[in-house]
Parts: C-alpha cells; structure tokens; sequence
C-alpha cells in the first residue's frame, strides 16, 4: 500500500515585532520569569509568528492566563491567533521552562488541539550581536528560525530599543492589571498592553535611526 | 511627599535634565521604597553624591553599589564596598554586600560562607537568612530554598514577605494548594492588603471547582472592599472569572445533601449579584476615548 507522509514545519519565520517586543519583556523584567503569547499563523505548513502579546513577569495563574487569551483572541481576529507561548526563566544558569510554565505549554497545545509553539528566550545570548536569542520547538521537535529581517538589522533594532529607553516603557498584561483605570486628575487610564510607542518604533526602524 | 511613581515619571519627562534636588529626592524615596532601578542610580550617581552629605552619604554607597551589582560591574561594585568597609570595618550590613558580590560572580559557596559568618554573630539577622534564600534560588536548588523558607518562618512567622515568596516557590511548582496555604498566611498577616487577596484569589482559581471559586470571588471581592475597582482592575477582572466559572461549575451539585444545595443556591445568587456589579463598573470604566484598552477588554470577556 502507499504510505502516508505527513510534512512537518521545520522551520518558522518570525517577525521584528515579535523580537522586539520580547526583547522588550526580557529587558524590563531582567529578574523576572516571563511568559507570553505567540500570535501568528499556519498556511499550507508554513509557520509564521507575526506578534506576540506579552502576559506576565510572576508565576502564571488561572485567570490572567484565561483572560489575556480573551484579550488576544479580541485583538489579532481571524487571520493570526494564539500559536504558541514564549517564556524566559528567571535564572540565567538555567533556561528551561518551571514546571508552571510547562503546564501552561501543555494547556496551550490542549486549548489548540496540536502542539503549541515554544519560544525560549535564550538568557545567555540576549546581548550577543551574530546569535538570535530565541529558539524555537514545537512538541518534541526543534524549528529553525527565518527572520523576516537580517540578524544585524535585527541586532541593531534591539539596540535601538535600549538606547531609546523603550523598554520601562513597555507594558504587559499584569502592568495593565496593575494600573490605575483612573483618568480624572490627569491620570492617563490603564496601561496599554498593545504597547503602541513600541509597536511604531519597531515597525518604523531603520538602521539610521537615532 | 510625592509618590515614588510620580517621581519616576517627572524623571522620565525631564529626560536627564533633572535639578539635582529632584535627583537627590527620587534616590533617596528609591531607598526608602527598596525598589531596585539601576539604570536611574547609575546615571546619576556622580552628580547626587557630589552633592550630598552626612549619612546619607554612606547610605548612597549602598544603593550604587546594589546598582553596579544589577548592572554586572563587579570592579565598581568592590570599589564602593571597600569604601564601606573602611568606614563600617565591622557592619554586618556592609558583610551582607560582599555575600552578594560573591553571587553577582556566581561564587555561592563563597557567599554561603559570608552569609554563615554573619548568622554566627547575628542569628537572627532577618536580611541575610533572605541572601541565604536568594543563593539557593540562584542556584536553582528549589529544595534548599523551601527549607531555608521554612526554617525562616519558624524563627520568624509574621514575616509576611516569606510567606509570599514561599508560595510563590510553590506556584512555580504548580502545587497550587501548598502555596495556597502560605498566601492565606500572608493574607492572616496583612488582611487590608488589596494585592495579597487578590494572588490569594488567583490561586483558588487555579485549583477549580465550585468551592474554590467561590472563594476565589470572596478573596477578589476583599480586595475590591480595600482598593476600589478602577484602581484594582486585577480584582475587577478576577470578579467576572471567578463568577463565570462558578456559574458553569454547578454541574457537579448533583450528591449534594439539602442543606449543602441551598448554600450553593445562596452563594450562586451572591454570584449573579456579583457579576452584574462587576460588569457594570467595567462598562463605567471602559469609555473608548480615554481607556481604550479597557474597551478592548470589555468586548472580550463580555
């Protein structure tokens, strides 16, 4: 009989949002285990992660878990949705996910139906110019990453970022939790966790940017 | 006095061009606050130590100290602590700094022995048996950090800070009823704390199940009682999980004896009542001119 061959992604593309708002987390949060939202899509095999909704810098629970992914589901409607998590360990020896965080792999890959995408943020290379700090998994399998941008325009990007002091600016979905609603007084409203600034100086950068 | 936040914010606009008596201000409500922000003390601490005098003087030298230690400079760090030690050559405070240079370094054992010293002449020296924790936790060693925890809580049981990092090591654990325990205990110790309700509440969440949501509800209500709910949008979110769930959990209600029923037909009404409340204040909040995100977040979860 003829066998069945099921093709597998083997690699994935990621965006410079999606870098750079990570980045971001990790950034801010140095000191904190961060756990996040992967948006993208899959068409014809091809696995693409667009964005990325950054969830919490604690340890995760039920309900700002259960919530963002509303949120999410809200915000990116039909042509990208919840892919996957990302994830950075709060100890720098050691970057594997905590036993919360591999529950809420197995919760993410259970909510889709197939294994979720895995970012990990690689802790030791999140200064490194040649090496992207990420890497990728899906199951028990490694996906190599395709940048949509150059790995230098990406470094450079990442650099920017910090030098233009964007990332105590960046806001998560417990920041936003944590915020004041209040706009009397001169009070702004609840922190936007869509994260406008960094979302414009990521899509607008280019490598003369000051 | 202006608040920490508020301070951080007029820094931020002055965008380094702060008057030196702002920067003096935002350093020192940084040390009374113990919030960590190294990039602020390093990028001024030239010009406020220049200017400033006395004690506060020493204390300062502390805090840029803690700074170059976030910040990875190790040599600057040791600079800062020989000038300590010169002043303060028998501080166990200044001790406590050179334990953590040796795990800045990665040098626990190093640290342990420094840590180990300054209890032999201090056995209750709360901020060193919290080094103690922070190393076996560098080291990813989660046993060793649930024992000096433990052993910490014993000596010292109202110290509400340990219960909660306790029960944030079991969160991380996934054991979700131990750290539910120790939040209750940080809750027994700080009931008016809007913010320990509410982790509080999130666990019970987690664990599921019509009790556990129900007091999830009860614990985000207490929270909402001692923060109101447009500064306490964590509490206000939680209100209309917790009640939803509740809501959808009533299919296992059927061994229930009478009495039992009518507590769950009671605490379901207080549910329901609960929930319009919830969902109105957030419809108050939500005005998509000045809290758009608020907008996005109604239209989810409604």
């Amino acid at each position: 009989g003829r066998r069945l061959v099921i093709s597998m992604a083997s690699s994935l593309t990621v965006s410079r949002q999606a870098c750079g708002k990570i980045f971001l987390h990790a950034a801010k949060y140095f000191e904190s285990q961060l756990i996040g939202y992967v948006i993208g899509s899959e068409v014809n095999g091809q696995l693409t992660v667009s964005d990325v909704l950054s969830v919490c810098h604690t340890n995760p629970a039920g309900p700002i878990l259960e919530l963002a992914g509303d949120v999410a589901d809200t915000m990116f409607g039909q042509s990208s949705r919840i892919v996957g998590i990302y994830y950075a360990s709060d100890n720098v020896n050691n970057e594997g996910p905590s036993p919360v965080v591999q529950r809420t792999i197995d919760n993410v890959t259970q909510h889709l139906g197939k294994d979720a995408i895995v970012l990990k943020v690689c802790n030791k290379l999140l200064s490194s110019k040649e090496k992207l700090f990420l890497e990728a998994s899906r199951g028990k399998t490694q996906l190599k990453i395709v940048l949509s941008d150059s790995i230098s325009f990406v470094s450079s990007l990442l650099d920017a970022l910090l030098i233009q002091k964007i990332q105590p600016l960046y806001v998560d979905f417990e920041d936003h939790m944590n915020s004041s609603a209040d706009t009397t007084d001169g009070g702004k409203g609840a922190a936007d966790f869509r994260n406008p600034i960094a979302t414009n100086f990521i899509a607008n950068y280019t490598v003369s940017t000051k | 006095m202006e608040s920490i936040s508020n301070l951080i914010e007029s820094y931020d606009a002055a965008d380094g061009k702060s008057s030196i008596t702002a920067l003096k201000e935002l350093l020192k409500e940084l040390r009374r606050s113990k919030l960590r922000r190294p990039d602020i003390v390093f990028d001024n601490w030239m010009r406020v130590l220049n200017a400033e005098s006395g004690s506060e003087v020493w204390n300062l030298y502390e805090q840029i100290c803690i700074a170059a230690l976030d910040n990875g400079d190790s040599n600057f760090a040791n600079e800062c602590i020989t000038i300590l030690l010169k002043k303060f050559p028998n501080s166990s405070r200044v001790g406590r700094l050179v334990g953590m240079q040796n795990e800045q370094c990665g040098k626990y054992e190093a640290a342990l022995e420094v840590y180990t010293d300054l209890l032999k002449k201090n056995p209750a020296n709360l901020m060193v048996l919290k080094r103690k924790v922070c190393v076996f936790k560098a080291m990813g060693d989660t046993k060793r950090q649930i024992e000096e925890l433990n052993a910490l809580l014993t000596q010292f049981p109202s110290e509400a800070a340990s219960w909660l990092e306790l029960g944030e090591v079991f969160l991380s654990l996934s054991d979700n009823a131990a750290a539910a325990h120790c939040f209750e205990e940080a809750v027994l110790l700080n009931p008016v704390s809007a913010a320990y309700h509410s982790r509080l509440a999130e666990v019970y969440y987690t664990l599921g199940g019509f009790d556990n949501f129900v007091l999830a509800r009860k614990h985000y209500a207490m929270s909402l009682q001692n923060q109101a709910a447009q500064h306490n949008l964590r509490a206000l979110y939680g209100v209309l999980y917790a009640t939803n769930s509740a809501a959808q959990a009533t299919t296992d209600a059927a061994n229930l004896s009478v009495d039992a029923k009518k507590s769950r037909e009671q605490e379901l009404r207080v549910n329901t009542e609960m929930q319009r409340w919830a969902k109105e204040q957030l419809a108050e909040l939500a005005n998509p001119t000045t809290n758009s995100t608020l907008e996005l977040v109604s239209r989810a979860v409604m």
